[in-house]
This record gives C-alpha cells, sequence and structure tokens, in this order.
C-alpha cells in the first residue's frame, strides 16, 4: 500500500485513516498473524470505523496478542468478538433449519455470503452475519416462499432469490447473471454445515460474487475485502481461473481489481495467480477511492423514494447518495481505466435520477 | 468433599447454543433468553459434567488440562457458577464452607487458570421476533435521551435497541459519529429493546 505514496490532495484526512485500517486489517485472518504496529492512538482513531463496518472482531483478533490488549477499543473489539461468535452459532442453526426446511418441499437452495464465506476464516465469529442470501429456480421461487412463510424459529432474515434475473441489479445473485442458474447449480458444492450439509456456489462462482457485490457497494465495507483476501488464499488447488474470469469481459476487469485491491490494501497474495501482473497496473484513482471511503463514516442512505419532501432532508441524502467511483463505475457499467471519474459520477446520477423517475411514474 | 446426597453435576443437553471461541466459551440459552461467556476454568468443568465424573476426578482432569493445583472446592465453585447460569440440568449445593477468606482465594486461583471472571453473564433481549437476540454490551450504560444519545453514552437507544455508542463518556456524551448502527445491541438490566 506504501508504494501508491499518496500525496497532496490525495493524502487527506480520510485516506490516513483509512491506511490506519488497511494497516490494521492487514492478514488479519492469517495464522501467524502479522506484527503489530499501531500505536494507542492510531487504533483508537479507527476503532469507530471498524465497529461501525463489522470488521471489529477481526480487530480483536490483532489486538489480542499485543500490548494493546487492554486499551479501551480493544475491550470494545472483544465484546464484538463475542457477540459475533454467538450469532455465528445461532446463525448457523437457522441457515440448516432453513435448508432442510426447503429441502422438505423440494427446493435446493444456493448459499452465498455470510456463512459460505465465514467458513472459510480461520475461527468462529471473526465476521458479522446478515440475512441468509439463498437463490432458488425462479420455478420453484413461490414454493420457498410459501414454504419460509410456515418457517418458526429462525433467529434470521432470508433472503430470497429468484435465480439469477436477467438484468443488472444490486443483489448478490443479479451480480451473476453472465452465467446461467444451470451452470451455477451444476458447478456447486455441497458442504457440512452442523448436523447437515448445505450447497453453496463453487469457488469460481462464489468469488466472482463477493468480488461483483464489493465493487457494486463501492467497496465501503473494508470486511468484504477481507472476504475476498480470505477466499483467494483458501482456493482449492483445483481452482478454475479461466472459469473465474469468464463471462461479461467488463466485469472480469472488475474482480481482477478487487483482487488487486485485497493485495495492495490487505496484502492478500496474488503471487502464484494468473493476475499477479495485474497488480501493478491499478487505475491511479482506485486507491485512494476505497482508503478515503474506509477512513470516513458511511452516512446511513435512505431510498429516495422515502425521503421526506423537505429541501433540507433531500439534500442532504442526495449528498449520501453521491457514488464514489468505484460505486459509480459499477452503475454505469464503466471501464476501470485511468480516465477520471468525476464524468461516470455525474453519469451514474443521471442514470440513478432516470431510473428513481422511472420508478415512481410506474 | 464430596457430597452424597446429589447426582454427579450433568450439563444441560438441549436447549443451549454452545460456541468455542479462541480463549471463551460463549453460550446462549434458547429457553431464557440469556447468553453466557464462560472462561477456560469454567469451559473445562461444564465439559466433564458428563453425569458420571464425580467432583473429585473433575478436579483430578481439570488439573491435568489447566496445569494448575485445583482442589474440589474450586470445581464446586465453579459449579456452583454454572448452575446458578442454569447451564446444569439439576440444581447444584455445594458443601457448606463459609469462610469467605477461603473462597475468595479459590476465585483468585481460578482466575489465574482462565480469565477473570468465571461464568459473565451477557444479556440479550428476547428473541421473539424472530432475530438474533439482541445482546447488551458492558460498555452501555445508563438510558439515552430518546432518540438523541445526547445526556449519557455507552448506550444504546433504548426506543429502538439500535444503536450503540462507541464514544468515551464525556459532558457532550455520545456525538453522532460515534453513535452507530447495532441492530442487536441493548441496554444491561433494562427491559428488552
Amino acid at each position: 500500500m506504501q508504494e501508491w505514496n499518496l500525496r497532496g490532495s490525495d493524502a487527506d484526512g480520510g485516506v490516513r485513516v483509512g491506511c490506519l485500517v488497511s494497516r490494521l486489517l492487514t492478514g488479519s485472518w492469517r495464522e501467524p498473524l502479522p506484527p503489530f504496529d499501531l500505536t494507542e492512538e492510531e487504533l483508537t482513531a479507527v476503532s469507530t470505523l471498524l465497529l461501525d463496518t463489522g470488521a471489529a472482531a477481526l480487530g480483536w483478533r490483532r489486538v489480542r496478542p499485543s500490548p494493546l490488549i487492554g486499551v479501551r477499543a480493544a475491550d470494545q473489539f472483544r465484546e464484538f468478538y463475542r457477540s459475533h461468535g454467538l450469532q455465528a452459532a445461532l446463525y448457523e442453526r437457522s441457515v440448516t433449519r432453513v435448508v432442510a426446511h426447503l429441502r422438505a418441499v423440494g427446493v435446493e437452495p444456493l448459499l452465498a455470503k455470510g456463512w459460505a464465506i465465514a467458513r472459510l476464516y480461520p475461527e468462529p465469529g471473526l465476521r458479522p452475519y446478515g440475512d441468509i442470501d439463498l437463490c432458488v429456480p425462479p420455478e420453484q421461487y413461490a414454493t420457498a416462499e410459501v414454504a419460509l412463510r410456515d418457517l418458526e424459529e429462525v433467529m434470521c432474515g432470508v433472503d430470497l432469490h429468484r435465480g439469477v434475473v436477467r438484468h443488472w441489479g444490486r443483489s448478490a445473485f443479479t451480480r451473476m447473471n453472465d452465467r446461467s442458474l444451470d451452470d451455477l447449480y451444476q458447478r456447486s458444492q455441497v458442504v457440512p454445515a452442523g448436523d447437515t450439509e448445505v450447497r453453496i456456489l463453487s469457488a469460481e462462482d462464489h468469488l466472482r460474487l463477493l468480488c461483483l457485490h464489493l465493487w457494486g457497494h463501492g467497496a465501503w465495507r473494508p470486511l468484504w475485502l477481507c472476504d475476498i483476501a480470505v477466499a483467494l488464499e483458501t482456493l482449492p488447488a483445483s481452482f478454475d481461473w479461466d472459469l473465474f474470469l469468464s463471462g461479461d469481459r467488463r466485469r472480469s476487469e472488475w474482480v481482477i481489481s478487487v483482487l488487486c485491491l485485497a493485495h495492495h490494501l490487505l496484502g492478500a497474495q496474488l503471487e502464484r495467480t494468473p493476475i499477479a501482473d495485474h497488480a501493478q497496473q491499478l487505475p491511479h484513482w482506485l486507491v485512494p477511492t476505497v482508503l478515503r471511503q474506509w477512513g470516513r463514516h458511511r452516512r446511513h442512505r435512505i431510498p429516495m423514494a422515502d425521503v421526506p419532501r423537505r429541501p433540507s432532508r433531500l439534500l442532504k441524502q442526495l449528498i449520501v447518495h453521491w457514488p464514489n467511483g468505484v460505486e459509480a463505475t459499477a452503475d454505469v457499467h464503466a471501464p476501470c481505466n485511468d480516465w477520471p471519474r468525476l464524468p461516470i459520477q455525474l453519469a451514474a446520477c443521471f442514470v440513478r435520477t432516470a431510473r428513481y423517475l422511472t420508478t415512481t411514474r410506474s | 468433599m464430596e457430597s452424597t446426597h446429589q447426582p454427579l453435576p450433568k450439563a444441560r443437553a438441549d436447549g443451549l447454543v454452545v460456541q468455542e471461541l479462541m480463549d471463551e466459551v460463549v453460550v446462549y440459552d434458547l429457553a431464557r433468553h440469556r447468553s453466557h461467556c464462560l472462561n477456560q476454568t469454567a469451559a473445562l468443568i461444564l465439559r466433564h459434567c458428563d453425569g458420571s465424573t464425580s467432583v473429585a476426578e473433575m478436579a483430578r482432569r481439570l488439573q491435568q488440562e489447566a496445569g494448575v493445583p485445583v482442589d474440589e472446592e474450586a470445581v464446586w465453585l465453579g459449579l456452583s457458577r454454572l448452575s446458578r447460569a442454569h447451564l446444569l440440568q439439576e440444581k447444584v449445593h455445594a458443601p457448606v464452607s463459609g469462610d469467605r477468606a477461603t473462597r475468595r482465594t479459590i476465585l483468585r486461583r481460578l482466575a489465574a487458570v482462565g480469565g477473570v471472571a468465571l461464568v459473565s453473564s451477557i444479556s440479550v433481549a428476547e428473541a421473539a421476533t424472530g432475530t438474533i437476540p439482541a445482546i447488551c454490551f458492558t460498555t452501555c450504560c445508563g438510558l439515552c435521551q430518546s432518540g438523541s444519545l445526547g445526556n449519557n453514552c455507552k448506550c444504546c437507544l433504548p426506543a429502538t435497541g439500535t444503536a450503540f455508542c462507541s464514544g468515551n463518556c464525556g459532558a457532550g456524551g455520545c456525538g453522532s459519529a460515534q453513535c452507530l448502527a447495532m441492530p442487536n445491541c441493548c441496554n444491561p438490566g433494562q427491559p428488552p429493546c
């Protein structure tokens, strides 16, 4: 990361704090851990950001063997680690129940993100969980939806996806619509989960989905890049890079950029991979954009349709919705090159506004 | 020391979700919606509560596994903490030993084996809403003014239970930048979020 030599306007406060986040999380998933080199002031400066973005437990893992174990930030990280650990157990219980319930009605769901990536970390509790992301064939969607409505005692929400919908959307599986659902199922793998088994995407498809998900959301959560770094360093020997990079060329360009980001910002090992040469060819704006994003609190985005019609609120939300260079690139399906991002960010705003107007009129 | 009037301690088999972490064990009680954090010693004692291991045998095994001298009295103390947390099938009553100083000594010794508290409870809100239960953070304190996080810090919004203040206590309370969205959060000692 230091080789980016951030200067001038790039070296603003956000970027500097983002650099601290990057230093703290570098190798945080590895065994043995890299040396810890943050001061107490630096740790305090990033603690809120880590708590806010779900990376506090990884922060705890880094601080645990360091002299800073007794500081306040470390205590907070530890509490989140315990909380995530407990949630991991409850989440796995929920996953197995949901999958078993769907199987009972003849639906075999595909699981992605959440548990599917957490299982690759060296210990439980290192990342938080949200919904259970499941994809089912479109013709079985209604059956699955009804079955889930009957299901009790599941402690987290289920985000049910109707196959890979044929339009560019923001949900996890629509980002994979350059592949057929049949192919995703055919390549999928069944892995043990608790006292049962669940079907997850193949390593190639899952890594691509994780990269596209991060890209589409402007890489704002450092945890997502940690997920990718973990996946990258635990790839099976049989990993098919050609398959991973197949499909929409522009998206493949983006996923290469994401892996290179993981290398530059978190020290993920790209050596001995076919994309190692790309690591030095990242566009100049990318690393500072992500670091700046990591160094700032991301305000909560309310869908524009729900924003109260008061000018002050509208203006505030418009600012919050301003896409960073990564998100804008995804929004308008732009190339990830050295061209300035401002025109692309403006174009992304235009596209969103058009979409918003179309939706509200219809 | 062995009590002959009660069955050998046995851990609850149902209704508990147990997660082993690096240096402690977190247990969630599905019936009571409470979670407990066990240090290594308490976790070892609980592991040996199989209904057939005597307290003397537990002490012997614990000594082997933890590498420090552990006597029966220490095991009894651990069992009573686990029992109080409802993690055993039947209540355990340690043989009477009224000496507080002795108990303090034992606690200190056990603390040296594995952490500070044998069993610390993490309060969680009732999981009736079908979500992962809310977990109270010990850094939460007091009630906030509704919606503002203005006067007290280290707390969550009592009305919604969706925020957690990560900042330092001070006259200004918790600044909005430090008010984190934390859906599974509530105030310790307060009603469920």
